[in-house]
């Protein structure tokens, strides 16, 4: 038969034209093509035994500091240890006890015990910038992580505008934490250190949603490029 | 066999880059297969198998690793023989191969074998084959002379399990050509789907169409494909930024030299046009071709080239290095080298001639090599009973090449008809 697209010409069990991708009624319903048409099966990789023992060893690890602290008081070293190792496990080990880890769910696990440590460094130093300073910041940075998470993940496309939006968004929490260091420090507000990573992380956000809204550039860009 | 029973071979000269090359997603496969009159039987194919298996030493192997280097090591059970599920060359993994380095597959009325390449190369698993096809029918009642076929009756022979690379190999050797070339690109398949189209013609009409420009069949294909990847480059790259387009042609060095190896014993060099020059025309192309092929088919010439492979496993230092920093130098050296200098390759496996009773009950051979570790694209041709079959991969979306080649041989006077495993 023929391809009635591109006039290929094509055996009878073709279900589409290997050229131009037309869509095609098999002249012979029984002819089974080429090979057969089952999806490849996933290769079965099971790493559960080996998060169990580095899950073991972490918590071992843990306990023995933890231990260590009660039996010699006053407690200043195990929460470091415990917030670390916590962190460590919630961002390589704990998705991986799943096949197909969501980091939607995982993201914001990693966030909220990574955000204990900085809590705990903060009174154990007595910085004070806990509430005012490191929260709003790493909540906002959670935030914006979540959300570019979520969208490429769910969304089909607008990868340029997704990354450009989040370039957008850094340089506006650049800007926000210097306000908040000027707040917590009770001085007068003024733009100094943010200036720099303002300046670099919005010239990359919009020129990423420059070329995602310009076709033809994006396509020079590929072009030139070589993407 | 007891353990201590099994036949063990070091791998030949060129299979020693396979293994370590190998990663998850990707492995050195390729496939001859076969197409019967009638449906398979699967019983009669599992004699068929268990009978000759013992025949090729070499070739019912599995790899192991040793301290220094893989060896392989004989099979106590023959491979197992089961129902092709999905697309055709899966990737074996590190896994698989250590317990049988060759998969046995049949579909309706195809059987097919598909080989590591560290096992051998497309002559020696042609050979493998055939003696399969034969013990094959046997099982099923059809009586055959096996001429110019391996008898599995026969015990196997040992210069059939030799490394002729060291035999042949000379005292000057070649350097390697690292320019790099240009690479296609394209979307990848998300769950890794093989595309494969066969295009079936005529081999007479395609050997007049060679002979009137007085060169082969295989610098015909290579011309061809040349001239279709340099028009795509053109479209997706600016000229500043333009590269070499050259096709790997692969060679087999039996032609060439005294062997009857069953393991590799195979060479590879580039055809094509430089950067600069790959706006050439067809009418161009086909004396540049040949007379590249000219000039590397020559036994001296290609004794340079495999003895620098040669000398490379000899030093003293590489062999004392233990495998597994030997398996990161090879594997760093692979990728940044290995396929670079090359867009894809072709390989010819020739015409495959049977005794006539197996003729009748054989309809069709196929022959198809895996895609690049790091390219889409590879090509692979086969002729018998006057057809001849040119089977295209991809592991991208877009079928670049094929929309160019396919058609490019249409019109260039060549009737071709399009099959493949599109979904």
């Amino acid at each position: 038969m023929f391809c009635p697209n591109c006039g290929a010409r094509l055996g009878e069990g073709e279900i589409k034209c290997p050229l131009c991708a037309q869509p095609l009624t098999p002249r012979d319903p029984k002819a089974a093509g080429l090979y057969p048409r089952t999806p490849r099966p996933r290769i079965k990789e099971d790493f559960r035994g080996l998060i169990f023992v580095l899950t073991l060893l972490l918590a071992a690890a843990g306990g023995m500091v933890l231990a260590w602290d009660l039996v010699y008081p006053p407690m200043t070293f195990a929460p470091y240890v415990l917030f670390g190792l916590g962190s460590f496990y919630a961002a390589f080990l704990l998705p991986r006890w799943w096949r197909r880890p969501n980091p939607v769910i995982f993201l914001p696990v990693f966030f909220a015990v990574s955000a204990g440590l900085w809590w705990y460094l903060d009174l154990d130093l007595g910085w004070g910038l806990f509430f005012p300073l490191i929260l709003p910041l790493w909540g906002g940075i959670m935030l914006a992580l979540e959300t570019v998470v979520t969208l490429v993940r769910y969304v089909r496309g607008g990868k340029f505008f997704i990354y450009g939006g989040l370039f957008l968004v850094l340089a506006a929490l650049s800007f926000v934490f210097e306000v908040l260091w000027h707040a917590a420090s009770e001085e007068s507000l003024r733009i100094s250190f943010s200036l720099l990573p303002m300046i670099l992380f919005g010239t990359l956000g919009l020129c990423l949603l420059v070329v995602g809204i310009v076709p033809p550039f994006r396509r020079y860009l590929e072009r030139r490029f070589f993407v | 066999m007891s353990q201590s029973q099994k036949r063990w071979h070091r791998l030949d000269n060129a299979a020693k880059i396979f293994p370590a090359s190998m990663r998850r997603g990707w492995s050195n496969v390729f496939r001859i297969s076969f197409t019967l009159t009638s449906p398979v039987c699967p019983e009669a194919l599992k004699r068929a198998v268990a009978r000759i298996a013992p025949r090729f030493p070499s070739v019912c192997v599995r790899l192991r690793r040793g301290l220094f280097w893989y060896y392989l090591e004989e099979n106590a059970a023959p491979p197992a023989v089961v129902e092709e599920g999905c697309q055709p060359l899966l990737p074996m993994t590190a896994r698989d191969v250590a317990k049988c380095a060759l998969r046995v597959l049949y579909f309706e009325n195809r059987i097919a074998v598909e080989f590591f390449h560290a096992l051998t190369d497309g002559t020696g698993a042609l050979s493998f084959v055939k003696t399969l096809a034969a013990a094959y029918l046997e099982e099923t009642g059809l009586p055959v002379r096996y001429e110019g076929i391996l008898s599995p009756e026969d015990g196997p022979d040992p210069a059939e399990t030799e490394d002729s690379f060291l035999r042949h190999a000379g005292p000057a050797a070649d350097k390697r050509d690292p320019d790099p070339a240009f690479r296609l690109t394209g979307t990848p398949e998300p769950d890794g789907f093989l595309h494969v189209t066969c295009a079936t013609m005529n081999a007479a009409d395609l050997l007049a169409r060679a002979r009137k420009e007085g060169i082969s069949i295989t610098a015909l294909l290579s011309a061809f494909l040349v001239h279709s990847v340099a028009q795509i480059q053109k479209e997706r790259v600016s000229p500043r930024r333009e590269r070499a387009v050259r096709v790997q042609i692969a060679v087999n060095l039996r032609k060439y030299f005294e062997s009857r190896s069953l393991r590799n014993f195979v060479s590879v060099f580039n055809v094509g046009v430089e950067k600069g020059d790959t706006d050439a025309t067809l009418a161009e192309l086909y004396p540049m071709v040949h007379h590249q092929m000219a000039l590397q088919l020559q036994p001296r010439k290609l004794r340079r080239v495999f003895t620098a492979n040669v000398n490379s496993e000899k030093g003293m230092a590489i062999r004392l290095v233990p495998l597994f920093l030997k398996n990161l130098v090879m594997r760093a050296v692979f990728d940044t080298v290995g396929e670079r200098s090359a867009t894809l390759c072709l390989s010819n496996l020739g015409v495959v001639s049977l005794p006539e009773e197996m003729e009748r009950a054989i309809d069709r051979f196929d022959f198809i090599i895996g895609p690049q570790a790091k390219a889409p694209y590879n090509c692979a041709v086969v002729s018998y009973k006057g057809r001849l079959c040119i089977n295209i991969v991809r592991n991208t979306r877009e079928p670049a090449l094929e929309q160019r080649f396919f058609p490019l041989l249409e019109s260039e006077g060549v009737s071709i008809t399009l099959e493949s495993n599109e979904r």
